[in-house]
């Protein structure tokens, strides 16, 4: 299991190479003019030139990237381009706030979601079905960021319980919680539903009923295990979503975050500061995932026997 | 056998399931003794309604689409049908066990293959368990009421594993990691690890490689006698029944139409129904110069819509106007055979081959 | 089955499907709503002059409430807000649709690929896939989007790159499972070539989880036009928007709550009807649930399971 990780870990090297070089393309599709951008329309052509020159803008594309990753590999994300600013810095300042938020959001998702997926399946078309379905159904498709200006209205401006920006006390985080976590929530009910509904038609939940198992037995330990295989995966998936949605979400609310951090500096086009947000974020996701596929092979031992050891399995193998 | 003790009694049993658009006959009036130790074979086609019996008797019909509407399930005196479910959960398993058709899916494949089977004990515990119970001084005795301990489930299941014929050190496995055989083993194991009186055995074999399903069968067999384990064995291969059967009950649209001991099902001499007749002229014979196989021509009927009169007249070679109009009852050729046609009914002079 | 017994006809996949579908009321409602929708963004030019009735303003008229010359209430710059609200789904059709059809096309190629050759190609695959999925997605479109501009054309390049990853990945993953399944081995076995096993026994299993992926991708597309809008990257003012009309409406939301209801409800609405239509498309899909009232469904197999036997 261990060497499963270290070489799960070895892996995120060639995704931020990949993940950089992505971003540094895209952003350099059309290379703009930060010079000009900083300096202003009263700037003379050649203080421009030599502002460009000093953020190394003249040099190929290529050079340009090597160079960055060259600095990133000793833990240098470069400065900002407005203020002069060190990247990494600001980004490990603001990143917590971020990341609590998306760990309260799935949590909140996960844990009302799968006991509610569960209950709407044991129960198909009874009334309490038909609630959560058309609650998940109706929490999938909204917006987050409509979400949020409801909230607001309702919480903060009329009934006047909750704070409506800022990130400060408990209460702050309420609000973004739910508003980040609605949308994996109506997918985590659906989808617990679903493949519950497909676990309990299976031969093996018939076999646990003929040993004489209790029914709740039957549900929660044999048919649950099995169904929240996808769930699980699906939202570890999901949870590069509320990474993402943490733009709206930190707008609405005035969060001091990476999220607002990150789209400021896509206005303005500094690069420096997105590439080093986007990268902490593509890492994190790569760690999410690698921390998704061990509670996966958890669940389906299935998995597990694939990567652990495939010598004993061909042992086994030739003894069959 | 040792005791003449009636363990199943099947009376008169009626299964329809409920669909949306029509009622499915499944089974249509079964009779069905079966004394403590004995074993019977129920032979049929596929959609005779073999498993859905078994089913029944177990009490696991799909809920809201299989019903029983009609008949009576005795086991051991106790009107199954009529007991609450708190009392089948503690039958299913213990008392009545079941094997199911298809290995590669009866088995939960989140859980080793020992904790499935230790699943069983822990609900039932073991017969001898319960008895070194009883007689254990009082300070002795497991307070737990779920019965037997870790280590004697641990010791049962080793002991239950060597028993069909897999290393006990397999038990860690998870079901992917066997093979189809061992897996129908693991089934066995855990119809078996409660020993319980009836073992139901559904089509134990057709998912297995003929070696495997002789070693498979040889094994049920000397199970079965060892505990004196009353078998239902369902399959539509009469080759299994000879093997393991002492009673042939032959299964035709949900109705038994002929049922013996083997000797009297296997003995081509005596009258037989011709669906019977059919089955077997449908099976290779060594011992014969018969040129070529005669399958009988026709298909089951569709449950949902069930001939009038006898079921099997659409497909009878012997057919009558009889036969169309009124289902035949049950006539008795010699003690124990009894099969249900019009050709041998008492009205009728002419009397079958 | 014999001789007398009826057996309804099957009169083809398609209409079999249709017929399944027809019995579901929420999904023919879906499908209305959807087809309404349709129907809006193909005909709001001939429904509203674009220059005088949508982005024409007036200012006397600003922050009307709804009435009954203005439905849904006037817009800050006293804009009727309904012609607004209505000809905004045009926008938002044309990107949800055109982007989840070019990101499922390219799924499918990239995705059965790659599982059916396995090995090589599908490492390769993947790992460029894994680096596209782990930058959240809306902030790779919001990448693609700042460098190119916003606009409908931009949007949707910046969708199709940004969901052909989760495209390739349902359509890799059924395909591999059912790539196992004995048929296909079965088909090998009798000379199919590759290509014919990839079209006539993978993707149709995969055509499931694929409808379901292009109703969910449609509106999350609807939803991330709406995000993107309402940020200031995506469709520029005054083109009628439902997240940019939101953004806008924030301002006045404490007294004037109608600004920020009627754009929701409408992002909510066409989303919700295109998940649902997905959900019922799925399950009138389903053979093992065709035929069969919602009702019964789920023991259908059940039954069948147990009379055969």
């Amino acid at each position: 299991m261990w060497k499963y990780i270290v070489k799960r870990l070895l892996l995120l090297i060639p995704v931020v190479i990949g993940v950089t070089f992505l971003v540094f393309v895209i952003i350099n599709l059309k290379p703009g003019d930060p010079g000009r951008m900083i300096l202003g329309i009263s700037a003379t052509q050649e203080a421009v030139d030599e502002y460009n020159t000093e953020l190394g803008l003249d040099r190929p594309f290529l050079v340009r990237y090597a160079d960055y990753m060259s600095h990133l590999v000793r833990g240098d994300f470069g400065l900002s381009w407005y203020g002069s600013e060190p990247v990494l810095p600001k980004i490990l300042h603001l990143y917590p706030a971020t990341l609590k938020i998306c760990i309260l959001a799935i949590l909140f998702a996960m844990g009302v979601g799968i006991p509610l997926g569960v209950l709407s399946a044991v129960k198909q078309y009874s009334l309490a079905d038909r609630i959560a379905s058309t609650f998940a159904m109706i929490l999938a498709s909204v917006p987050m960021f409509w979400l949020c200006l409801l909230m607001t209205l309702l919480f903060s401006v009329h009934l006047k319980l909750l704070p409506s920006f800022g990130l400060t006390s408990w209460k702050h985080y309420i609000m973004p919680m739910i508003a980040l976590g609605s949308n994996t929530l109506g997918l985590s009910i659906r989808l617990t539903r679903s493949s519950m509904l497909e676990e309990i038609r299976q031969d093996y939940v018939r076999t646990a009923r003929a040993k004489g198992a209790k029914e709740k037995t039957v549900i929660f330990t044999h048919a649950l295990r099995n169904s929240l295989i996808p769930v699980v995966t699906a939202c570890g998936t999901n949870f590069s979503l509320l990474l993402g949605g943490t733009v709206f979400v930190e707008a609405v609310f005035a969060i001091p975050g990476l999220g607002n951090f990150l789209i400021t500096a896509v206005t303005k086009k500094d690069i420096p500061v997105v590439m080093g947000c986007v990268v902490i974020l593509a890492i994190s996701v790569v760690i999410i995932n690698l921390i998704i596929d061990i509670v996966y092979a958890y669940l389906d031992p299935r998995i597990k026997s694939k990567y652990q050891g495939s010598i004993r399995r061909r042992r086994r193998k030739a003894v069959e | 056998m040792d005791r003449e003790e009636t363990l199943l009694k099947i009376d008169d049993l009626y299964v329809k399931y409920r669909t949306v658009d029509d009622d499915v006959y499944a089974v249509n009036g079964v009779d069905l003794e079966l004394k403590r130790g004995e074993a019977v074979g129920i032979v049929g086609e596929t959609g005779a309604g073999k498993t859905t019996l078994a089913l029944s008797i177990l009490g696991l019909l799909p809920k809201g689409v299989g019903e029983v509407y009609r008949g009576d399930i005795y086991f051991k005196g106790q009107d199954l049908l009529n007991t609450q479910e708190k009392k089948m959960r503690e039958i299913r398993g213990a008392q009545i066990s079941m094997i199911f058709q298809d290995p590669m899916t009866s088995l939960n494949p989140v859980f080793t293959v020992g904790d499935q089977i230790a699943e069983v004990l822990k609900l039932h515990g073991t017969k001898q368990y319960a008895r070194e119970q009883e007689n254990a001084p009082k300070s002795d005795r497991n307070e737990n009421k779920a019965g037997m301990s870790r280590e004697a489930i641990d010791a049962r299941v080793d002991e239950i594993l060597e028993l069909v014929g897999i290393e006990s050190s397999r038990k860690i496995c998870y079901p992917h990691q066997l093979s189809g055989g061992m897996k129908q083993r693991i089934v066995i194991a855990m119809a078996l690890a409660c020993e319980p009186d009836l073992l139901i055995a559904d089509e134990p074999t057709t998912a297995l490689d003929v070696t495997i399903q002789s070693q498979v069968l040889a094994m049920i067999d000397d199970i079965q006698k060892r505990y004196n384990t009353s078998l239902i064995m369902i399959t539509h291969d009469f080759g299994v029944v000879a093997e393991t059967c002492d009673k042939v009950a032959i299964m035709y649209a949900g109705e038994i139409i002929e049922y013996g001991t083997l000797e009297q099902i296997f003995d081509r001499s005596l009258p037989h129904h011709p669906y019977t007749v059919g089955l077997f002229n449908s099976i290779p014979d060594l011992t014969s110069d018969k040129p070529r196989l005669e399958p009988i021509s026709g298909l089951t009927p569709d449950p949902a819509h069930l001939p009038e009169g006898c079921y099997f007249s659409p497909r009878c070679p012997y057919c009558t106007e009889r036969c169309t109009a009124a289902a035949p009852s049950v006539t008795q050729l010699e003690e124990g055979h009894i099969v249900k046609c019009h050709r041998f009914s008492a009205e009728s002079g002419t009397e079958g081959r | 089955m014999a001789g007398k017994a009826k057996i309804k006809k099957s009169r083809g996949q398609i209409y079999d499907i249709w017929r399944a579908m027809r019995s579901n009321k929420l999904t023919m409602a879906c499908l209305i709503f959807v087809l309404f929708l349709i129907f809006l963004a193909v005909f709001a030019d001939v429904l509203f002059n674009y220059e005088t009735d949508i982005i024409a303003q007036s200012i006397p008229d600003r922050l009307q409430p709804p009435s009954a010359l203005h439905w849904f209430g006037t817009d800050a710059f006293g804009r009727d807000y309904f012609g607004r609200v209505v000809y905004a789904t045009r926008i938002t059709m044309i990107i949800a649709v055109l982007a989840t059809l070019g990101g499922s096309v390219l799924g499918i190629l990239i995705g059965s690929l790659s599982a059916y050759y396995g090995g090589k190609i599908d490492a390769a695959i993947q790992r460029i896939l894994d680096v596209i999925i782990s930058i959240p997605q809306i902030l790779l479109i919001i990448c693609v989007v700042t460098v190119l501009g916003g606009g409908v054309r931009n949007l949707i390049i910046a969708f199709i790159f940004s969901m052909t990853p989760g495209f390739s990945r349902v359509v890799r993953s059924t395909v591999m499972v059912t790539r196992e399944n004995e048929y296909v081995e079965a088909a090998r076995a009798v000379g199919a070539s590759d290509l014919q096993i990839i079209v006539s026994h993978l993707l149709p299993n995969s055509l499931g989880p694929l409808i379901v992926q292009a109703t969910m991708s449609i509106s999350l597309c609807i939803l991330s036009t709406a995000g993107l809008g309402y940020l200031g990257l995506g469709v520029a003012a005054p083109q009628p928007e439902w997240g940019l009309m939101l953004s806008e409406a924030q301002e006045y939301m404490r007294t004037e709550v109608y600004l920020i209801l009627f754009p929701g409800l409408a992002i909510v609405l066409s989303a919700v009807a295109f998940n649902l239509l997905g959900d019922g498309l799925r399950d009138a899909m389903d053979p093992r649930l065709r035929g069969f009232r919602r009702k019964k469904r789920s023991i259908f197999r059940k039954r069948r399971e147990a009379v055969r036997g």
